[in-house]
């Protein structure tokens, strides 16, 4: 007599610890075998486009830090590139140096609690304090330069909020120096480990077509070959003079876009934001003390802008429509864990169910980023 | 390739499916006749001179008189991006779907619904994203007024304690 088997629905979340925030997924299952996917997004829904058009242009700064607070200095970033795109406001040089120290930091950090997590849902317990370890480094020179840890409110129209304190650059070389030493020590605790390989080599794999009809962006899009990454090719502030290479997944073990090869783009790109962060420092414009372009108030003429950038978790898209007041008429943000999410409900079929808590936390969603 | 040779080129393949350039006060972008949108949108992906093979983003617009969906698309192929206007009547918010030419539209869709309620024809599973399902209206539109209750919990703010 065969087997019989049944289509059971499973519900995961709102609070799982393996979702990274509020997020619940419906998953219909035959024993471990997913048979469909359906996220359950908005558990996070704070209306912060809505409120984008009740602030003023200045006031709406410290609510950029919540869409996305694993990585706040590269949201205000982005916000603070698409105002000044539409008011011509101009950014004094030292603090475009600032702002790509402390947004590839802020790089580093996000990437640091997406590694140590996606090691923990995996069942590995020691990566994850390690990798807290050094982001609260990257904490601590947040802190003294803004005097925040989370949601900074530091990158500012026009500029920063406030100029580098004496002796922080030197702080954060010395970070950047053994941190690059950190790197392959966190590569022989987890990298190399067989459990591990296992757990993602082969695992969730999306393919060129699938990456780009879903819009992923960021690591993971570039994870599945496609090499495309906003701060070099549609550059912003000066990343142009800046030299660094985009990893794209190079199929080290595996099937390209694997959840192995999402893991290695990111440990590569702290690499890179290393690289970046000495550059700005060998490179940092002391003579230029200005920092920040003094405003009262930003009123920008009618019109409207989208300015990409480039964050942890991908493009990160500002559109502003505006008419002519202090306040925005509209106020829409794109961000990457919007589409990664969205991609699950297309690969998540046939993938066992411990699996799926591997591919979401290879694409390193961040729940208040997909609900804003 | 600039704003006018897509235009040109979308003029040879779609007859009548874009309605303007649109060059100030806001930043350019294509009207396209929403009637053609999806003609105007698979022919944008496929042709081989544009290839515009990822959707950025889709989103809404409230005009006022008329609501509108907002397209950008990239091509990975060539480097460049376009941005594209459909405009809708408000009494008949209705456009088709493009969430089969480019899958990421989906998402983006449910949530203009959602949020806009502009309705995407033809989407498999048009439903909102972001707030509960037994939410009433559409909180991005401009005549939107905030709810003095949902589900019974008071939203106003002058109560005694």
């Amino acid at each position: 007599m065969p087997l019989r088997t049944e289509e059971m629905t499973l519900n995961m979340g709102p609070h799982h610890p393996s979702t990274h925030g509020v997020l619940r997924f419906i998953l219909a299952s035959d024993g471990e075998v997913v048979h469909s996917c359906k996220p359950d997004v908005g558990y996070l829904h704070r209306s912060i486009e809505k409120i984008g058009e009740k602030m003023t242009y200045l006031g709406f700064m410290p609510y950029t830090d919540r869409v996305d607070y694993v990585c706040a200095m590269n949201a205000n970033w982005g916000y603070a590139l698409a105002v000044e795109k539409l008011a011509g406001i101009a950014v004094p040089r030292r603090a475009e140096f600032i702002r790509v120290i402390v947004g590839e930091l802020n790089r580093i950090s996000s990437h640091l609690v997406a590694l140590g997590t996606m090691a923990m849902d995996l069942g590995a317990i020691t990566p994850f304090p390690w990798a807290l370890r050094e982001r609260e480094r990257v904490n601590d020179l947040l802190e003294e330069i803004c005097g925040a840890r989370l949601t900074y409110n530091y990158v500012w129209i026009g500029g920063v909020a406030f100029d580098v304190p004496a002796g922080w650059l030197e702080k954060a070389r010395s970070f950047v120096d053994s941190f690059e030493r950190m790197i392959p020590e966190f590569d022989r605790l987890i990298t190399g480990n067989k459990i591990f390989h296992e757990r993602l080599v082969g695992v969730g794999v999306i393919d060129r077509e699938t990456a780009l009809g879903y819009g992923i962006s960021g690591p993971n899009l570039r994870a599945s070959g496609v090499a495309w990454d906003i701060r070099r090719d549609i550059p912003y502030g000066i990343y142009p003079e800046l030299e660094f290479d985009v990893p794209v997944g190079a199929c080290e073990a595996g099937a390209l876009g694997d959840c192995y090869c999402r893991f290695r783009v990111r440990v590569r790109e702290m690499e890179e934001s290393v690289k970046i962060v000495r550059q700005c420092i060998d490179r940092f414009p002391h003579e230029e003390l200005e920092f920040r372009t003094k405003l009262r108030r930003v009123k920008p003429p009618i019109g409207s802008v989208y300015v990409a950038s480039e964050a942890p978790r991908g493009e990160l898209g500002f559109l502003i429509l505006s008419n002519g007041t202090e306040y925005a008429e509209r106020m829409r943000i794109r961000t990457g864990s919007f589409t990664a999410m969205s991609v699950l409900e297309k690969i998540a079929p046939g993938l066992m169910v411990a699996d799926l808590v591997a591919v979401i936390a290879s694409l390193d969603v961040v729940a208040p980023e997909i609900d804003r | 390739m600039d704003i006018e040779e897509i235009e040109r080129r979308l003029r040879e393949g779609v007859p009548g499916g874009i309605v303007e350039i649109h060059r100030a006060p806001y930043s350019p972008h294509l009207v396209v006749d929403a009637a053609k949108i999806r003609d105007v949108c698979r022919f944008l992906r496929d042709d081989p001179a544009l290839r515009f093979d990822y959707l950025t983003h889709l989103s809404a617009l409230d005009t006022g008189a008329t609501l509108c969906t907002v397209y950008r698309v990239l091509s990975l192929t060539h480097k460049r991006t376009v941005a594209m206007r459909a405009y809708v009547p408000r009494d008949n918010p209705v456009i088709d779907t493009v969430s089969d030419i480019w899958p990421s539209a989906g998402w983006f869709e449910r949530e203009s619904f959602d949020l806009m309620g502009i309705e995407y024809r033809g989407h498999p599973d048009l439903r909102r994203l972001l707030l509960p399902d037994d939410w009433e209206g559409h909180p991005l539109r401009k005549d939107y007024v905030d709810p003095l209750r949902y589900q019974d919990i008071d939203n106003t703010r002058d109560y005694e304690i």
